[in-house]
């Protein structure tokens, strides 16, 4: 092997070394980047949760499964440097939830929506019958009062009371 | 029952019915706000600590009350404050973050919390500051409602 082969192939195996090094080594705690990730996917559940809301969704359910993933998240930081593993498992558990309730929410929102709808149409129709129902009886009420009377009464007899 | 009285009962009954269909749909203006609350280590407004040692757990219970007319995200800070700390309904405390407690509280729901705090240093006249905050969702953050409460501590070493 030639002096050049030869620092070639030392130089070569301090670049590997160097790299080895100072690449990061992969902890098993749980980082920052879970958590926050956990948090946004809550945050981001509970907007989706309070548009379904507006929409005149029943959300009692959702905001019970979220509560549930922010207690998983609060129980990840708090076991994060007991035990690594289960945190990092609860800050999964507690994203999935989140995801869950996102998905959950459009269709919470979407029969809200309908339900609000309905309460709508069926304020108008009563509304609607009320005035038209009102404005039959003002009209033709008489006539059907008197023929409504004189059906109820047709076999009455008037007897003459002279005794 | 003369024409007249038959058309104003009428009338009457017809305004009833439609005003009774229509309420529903007419939105209620109430007051919006949040509440805030500390309480003591047995759940009621009294018996609060006023000394505690260096690192010593004490508990309070924290009360949060939604009336804001819609779901809200809430969290609960409690920071480590002193004589000089300035807190207001405009201003949050620039201060330590001791704790952070988190919940989502239904509209005209109520949460209570217990809380166990500890603190690491000495100093007489501490001040622990609680402060609520809210998720802001077309903001996308969190931000301060103007709710805070607090209590004076002598932390011994």
């Amino acid at each position: 092997m030639s002096l050049s082969a030869l620092w070639r192939c030392i130089f070569t195996i301090t670049l590997i070394v160097l790299v080895i090094s100072t690449s990061p080594i992969r902890s098993h705690e749980a980082d920052g980047g879970q958590l926050t990730i956990a948090n946004n996917s809550v945050n981001s559940a509970f907007s989706s949760v309070y548009y379904a809301e507006q929409n005149g969704g029943d959300v009692t359910a959702l905001v019970e499964k979220l509560n549930t993933a922010v207690s998983l998240i609060q129980k990840a930081t708090a076991e994060n440097a007991t035990d690594p593993n289960g945190a990092i498992a609860d800050l999964s558990n507690a994203t999935t939830i989140a995801q869950m309730v996102s998905l959950n929410s459009t269709l919470v929102s979407t029969s809200g929506s309908m339900a609000r709808q309905l309460r709508l149409y069926g304020a108008l129709g009563t509304v609607v019958a009320t005035l038209g129902i009102a404005a039959l009886v003002y009209l033709r009420g008489d006539r059907v009062y008197r023929r409504l009377w004189l059906y109820v009464y047709r076999n009455h007899v008037v007897e003459k009371n002279d005794e | 029952m003369n024409k007249q009285t038959a058309t104003i009962i009428l009338a009457s009954i017809t305004l009833l019915i439609v005003a009774a269909a229509l309420t529903p749909l007419i939105p209620v203006r109430e007051p919006k706000y949040s509440e805030l609350g500390i309480l003591g280590p047995d759940g009621t407004a009294k018996g609060y600590p006023t000394s505690v040692a260096v690192n010593q757990l004490f508990r309070l219970y924290g009360f949060v009350g939604n009336h804001e007319g819609n779901v809200e995200n809430y969290q609960l800070l409690v920071k480590l404050g002193n004589q000089t700390t300035v807190v207001n309904n405009a201003t949050y405390a620039n201060a330590p973050v001791l704790a952070t407690f988190w919940r989502i509280v239904g509209e005209n729901q109520t949460w209570t919390f217990p809380m166990n705090l500890s603190i690491n240093q000495a100093g007489n006249n501490t001040r622990i500051i609680f402060e609520l905050w809210s998720y802001n969702v077309p903001a996308s953050n969190f931000e301060y409602t103007g709710s805070w409460d607090y209590i004076w501590l002598n932390v011994t070493p």
